[in-house]
């Protein structure tokens, strides 16, 4: 399967700019255009809005009015900031790639701009409910970097039962040549057997790749088993591979 | 007349006494033996002995003596016998110390331990290198780290999300802003539009307001938090790091641990070395071997104790081969670092930079354990030297501390070593003035150097010291390569060393200077062609050396000879003697004649002497000067004031005279001038004189003979030309061959005298004359005239005392 677009979401948090330069490899990797997202929180300006709108520093505590205008011109500087390092990244690795600021949420923008053909490529804090949203609705592969690139664990790819292995392993290993490091494979299936039928498909066709990667087998629904498996694996990149294409928007 | 009792000339034999080349039973120093011991020093030789044996506090050695006697070859072969039997001492590291990085400790080891315990240190630092990395690679420890590190951020975003949701009950959102976060009103799971919000009825605004300042200061108290979980979870990380290379480093260290087992101090170190890695496992995974490190983009250097694994290196500082011995250290520029030792330093980045591995080992280091010698004058020339070496001996430690540092010059952050027990003799070698100096004028001197060492200029002559000097010269040859000297030579040698110790009696053991002559008498023999030294290469090396430095010996005699320095050989003036002094000029002395005058009148001012009223004249000179008042009133003014005022003068001295070797020549020319008699212009005196007028001994006489010797001869020797000296002088007297042949052959005389009396007659041909049973001096003697001139003096005083009697009773007349 080709993979033709990477979807980018950005924001002002921090993990953005790693999800970026991810994106950025990704899209050499596969030779995808890269489309970079930058939302800008509808729920900011609403709040800038009020007229007690107050900011509390992080990590200093220390409150202080928002200025709309300020909020403005400090939510352009990191678009701009974000444009900039696109640019960046872009211009040594001959990507194609196309910058977008729009207003919204994270999630229900990155809905709208990707279909299922995608990967889109999301940074955030942990897989909270925004990851979870977005794995739910979006028709495409979700990547979610989690924050703290430090992590040195393997991409763990989740892949429910019901996409063809043929169609999940060659994305996965892909996604793992770009962002390096080991693969971990969780397959997610009510039925046991199925899913053991799933992984020997999935480890012959790693074995035809020369690919050593490790096979999972993670009951469907069971959300404390997959958060106890992420968990131990420390993965530096969480892939949730999308259950079938759907027709793009 | 008076007879005269003028003793006579000296015979050649007692000018010189020659070594008789017959009484050597050798033909050339080849066939002597080597004299390992030492000539002549018995007495210096049992004092190092004694004080290189005894082994307490305080019994340390001062070598004293003149330069060239030997002192060093003597003390240092003493030591290396000793030093031989000595237990070799323990090696010294300093390493870096744990818990005050500036104090960097001293480590003791037995001999030659040291660099295997360096080895050690540096294969277990490569072997924790590989190993603790390793550790880190292990599923287990990035499965824990990451528990800590999800457990941290999940308890501060937590803490946050807590505060989020408790807004959410109350319809409020927690919105994430660039520079941190804010609350706002919701509608319908949305933030509230400002629109919308002022829809809101004021109470239900101010509602809103109130909960939402409620929950800023819930999350400030949330987000206040957050360091302090940040600390948890480092600490947990460090104590992850510890449980995860524990093994590793255990078992490593474990290992060396029982390699030193016998060291307490060493196991100790290393069981701070066994935390200090724990706590710092991340060294270990730190800059790859061979990347530099850089500090905003500039490569810094690393010194060896500088990068974080240097801590654990070692600092060898001194090292000992295992039976080797005891050391022995000649510090010959003993500054107060080169004593001490020295903490160097590094430029880095503009700033002066220094750690454990910089120490360097000064002279108290190396010589610890065994012998330490100095040069008493070196050490007292350097700053602050004689204070550290002092300080180091009284406290008994190796303090190593910079000059800077220790008058508080310098105050930036320095180290300061663990001091090392100081556990050495010290041996300072010596003049004699310096001990005697320090004596008088330093307190601790006598407690630090209790063992004297006093070194023996010359020694006994005789047959049996003539052989052994024989064979010291066959040791000297031997050991400086030179031709072997004839029987001849040898006793030319002797001679030498009786004329260099200043009496026919005695020989020098100046080795110094008897190597020299040696060297210079194979010069050159060399020149001759010679294979062996002969007496003639001898006597040429002495002369060719008296030559080199007689420049100004020959210019004062050139100007006698010219008349420009007045100096009679010839002739007799009244009131005017010859007299001889020393001009001594560096090593070389040579003597010359002056010329004495001494005028009298009436008066009562006694002796006057010039030199001293013109401040020329230094205290011996005028103490001799007032000997000759108290010798004329003890014997010609016994019961009338001695009513004389005389003066006396070295005439043409402009440079200032000391000594009182001339008071008898002094005492001969105001003799001659009260007399009236004239004295011999060809005969030049020397000697000193007491109150009794007996004639004492003086210094540098061979000098002064022939001082005169080479004046007359420059003028044609008469035979009527002598010299007068005391008779104690006799035995000192090893004049120049030349000498002694000029008078075997009748030319020139020298004559020996116990007073003043003789001198006078020698000098003035009349006799001087004794006093009889009633105490006259006889009619015609020089005495007798000196005493009656001094009593006419007296007499017409008392005429001055009375006055012309008119003068009084025109004062007693006077009308009031």
């Amino acid at each position: 399967m080709k993979i033709r677009r990477i979807v980018v979401g950005l924001d002002i948090a921090p993990q953005s700019r790693e999800a970026l330069a991810a994106a950025a490899r990704l899209a050499t990797e596969m030779d995808a255009e890269l489309e970079a997202l930058f939302v800008e929180s509808e729920e900011l300006h609403r709040l800038a809005g009020l007229p007690f709108a107050r900011e509390l520093g992080f990590p200093s505590a220390a409150a202080r009015p928002i200025d709309a205008r300020a909020l403005e011109r400090s939510l352009r500087a990191h678009a701009e900031q974000a444009r900039r390092a696109l640019t960046e990244l872009a211009a040594p690795r001959d990507l194609r790639w196309s910058f977008r600021v729009t207003r919204g949420s994270v999630p229900e923008q990155l809905l709208a701009a990707s279909s299922g053909d995608d990967i889109t490529v999301v940074g955030l804090s942990r897989l909270g409910p925004d990851a979870l949203q977005l794995a739910r609705e979006t028709p495409s592969t979700l990547l979610v970097l989690p924050q703290g690139t430090t992590l040195r664990g393997p991409v763990a790819g989740i892949c429910p039962i019901e996409v063809a292995p043929a169609r999940a392993i060659p994305l996965l290993c892909s996604l793992s040549n770009a962002l390096g490091g080991g693969l971990t494979v969780l397959a997610m299936g009510d039925d046991l057997a199925a899913a053991g039928r799933w992984c020997e498909e999935a480890g012959t066709l790693l074995d035809e790749r020369g690919r050593k990667a490790s096979l999972e087998i993670v009951r469907g629904g069971q959300a404390e088993a997959l958060q106890a498996a992420l968990e131990r694996l420390a993965p530096r990149a969480v892939a949730i591979v999308a259950p079938a294409p759907k027709p793009s928007r | 007349m008076p007879t005269s009792r003028a003793p006579q000339p000296l015979k050649p034999p007692e000018l010189r006494r020659t070594c008789d080349p017959a009484s050597l039973a050798f033909a050339t120093t080849e066939e002597l033996e080597d004299f390992a011991d030492v000539l002549g020093q018995a007495r210096a030789v049992e004092a190092i002995k004694f004080g290189v044996g005894i082994e307490r506090d305080g019994y340390n050695l001062y070598a004293m003596g003149p330069e060239g006697i030997g002192r060093h070859t003597i003390v240092r072969r003493h030591l290396e016998s000793r030093a031989r039997e000595r237990e070799t001492p323990a090696d010294w590291c300093y390493v870096f110390e744990f818990g005050s990085p500036d104090r960097p400790r001293a480590l003791r080891l037995p001999a030659g331990r040291a660099a295997t315990f360096r080895d050690d240190m540096q294969r277990l630092v490569e072997d924790l290198r590989t190993g603790i990395p390793g550790a880190f690679e292990t599923d287990e420890y990035r499965t824990r780290l990451h528990e800590i590190e999800a457990e941290f951020e999940s308890r501060h975003e937590k803490a946050v999300e807590a505060v989020g949701d408790k807004a959410k009950e109350q319809s409020i959102a927690l919105v994430r802003t660039p520079g941190g976060f804010g609350f706002a009103p919701m509608h319908k799971d949305k933030v509230m539009s400002p629109d919308e919000f002022h829809a809101l009825s004021e109470a239900k605004q101010k509602k809103y307001q109130e909960a939402i300042a409620e929950l800023e200061q819930e999350l400030a108290h949330a987000i206040q938090e957050v360091p302090r979980i940040r600390r948890e979870a480092q600490h947990k990380v460090r104590e992850l790091n510890r449980q995860v290379i524990g093994a590793t480093v255990t078992s490593l260290i474990e290992e060396m641990k029982a390699a030193y087992a016998p060291l307490p101090a060493v196991v100790d170190y290393l069981g701070r070395v066994h935390e200090d890695v724990l706590d710092h496992a991340e060294f270990f995974r730190q800059t790859k071997e061979g990347e530099q490190r850089t500090l905003l983009g500039i490569p810094l250097h690393d010194s060896e104790g500088e990068s974080p694994l240097g801590r654990y290196q070692v600092n060898v500082l001194i090292e000992h081969e295992a039976g080797s011995g005891a050391p022995i250290v000649y510090e010959d520029n003993p500054t107060h670092d080169n004593l001490v030792g020295r903490i160097e330093h590094l430029a880095q980045m503009g700033t002066l930079v220094t750690n454990f591995m910089l120490i360097k080992a000064g002279a108290f280091h190396r010589a610890n354990g065994g012998y330490l010698v100095l040069d008493a004058l070196k050490v007292l020339q350097q700053p602050f030297a004689w204070e550290a070496l002092k300080r180091a001996m009284r406290s008994r430690e190796i303090r190593t501390e910079s000059l800077g540092q220790m008058l508080s010059l310098v105050t930036t952050v320095g180290l300061k070593p663990e001091p090392i027990a100081f556990d050495q003799k010290v041996v300072l070698v010596g003049e004699r003035l310096f001990y005697y100096l320090l004596q008088a004028y330093d307190p601790e001197f006598p407690e630090l150097f209790k063992v004297a060492a006093d070194f023996e200029e010359d020694i006994e002559r005789g047959p049996g010291s003539d052989a052994l000097y024989a064979r010291v010269i066959a040791t000297i040859a031997r050991r400086e390569k030179l031709r072997p000297v004839d029987r001849a030579g040898v006793a030319r040698l002797i001679e030498q060393g009786a004329r260099a110790a200043g009496d026919a009696g005695r020989l020098s053991v100046a080795m110094q200077d008897l190597i020299d002559l040696m060297r210079e008498s194979d010069y050159f023999a060399g020149g001759a062609g010679r294979k062996v030294v002969e007496a003639a290469d001898v006597d040429r090396a002495v002369a060719a050396r008296e030559d080199r430095q007689s420049r100004i010996r020959e210019r004062v005699r050139e100007q006698m000879q010219k008349g420009t320095l007045l100096i009679d050989t010839a002739g007799s003036r009244t009131g005017q003697v010859n007299g001889l002094s020393v001009v001594q000029l560096g090593e070389f002395a040579f003597g010359m004649p002056s010329r004495i005058t001494a005028r009298v009148r009436l008066g009562s001012g006694g002796v006057v002497d010039i030199e001293r009223e013109a401040e020329l004249g230094g205290p011996l000179h005028s103490k001799g000067v007032m000997i000759l008042s108290g010798f004329l009133a003890g014997r010609y003014a016994t019961d009338h004031p001695l009513s004389l005022a005389a003066t006396l003068v070295f005439e043409q001295n402009y440079g200032g005279v000391e000594g009182d070797s001339a008071s008898c020549a002094e005492l001969c020319a105001l003799l001659s001038a009260l007399a009236d008699a004239p004295l011999a212009q060809s005969i030049a005196m020397t000697g000193s004189v007491n109150q009794h007028g007996d004639v004492q001994a003086i210094g540098g006489v061979n000098e002064k003979i022939e001082g005169f010797f080479d004046l007359c001869q420059a003028r044609g020797l008469t035979g009527g030309q002598a010299v007068v000296i005391p008779a104690a002088n006799v035995r000192h007297l090893m004049l120049r061959r030349d000498v002694v042949e000029a008078v075997a052959a009748g030319r020139f005389r020298v004559y020996p005298v116990r007073t003043v009396d003789e001198a006078l007659e020698i000098l003035s041909g009349v006799p001087a004359g004794e006093r009889d049973a009633l105490g006259h001096f006889p009619a015609g003697s020089l005495n007798l005239r000196v005493e009656q001139r001094l009593a006419t003096f007296a007499e017409r005083v008392r005429a001055f005392a009375a006055g012309p009697p008119g003068r009084k009773l025109w004062r007693r007349g006077k009308p009031k």
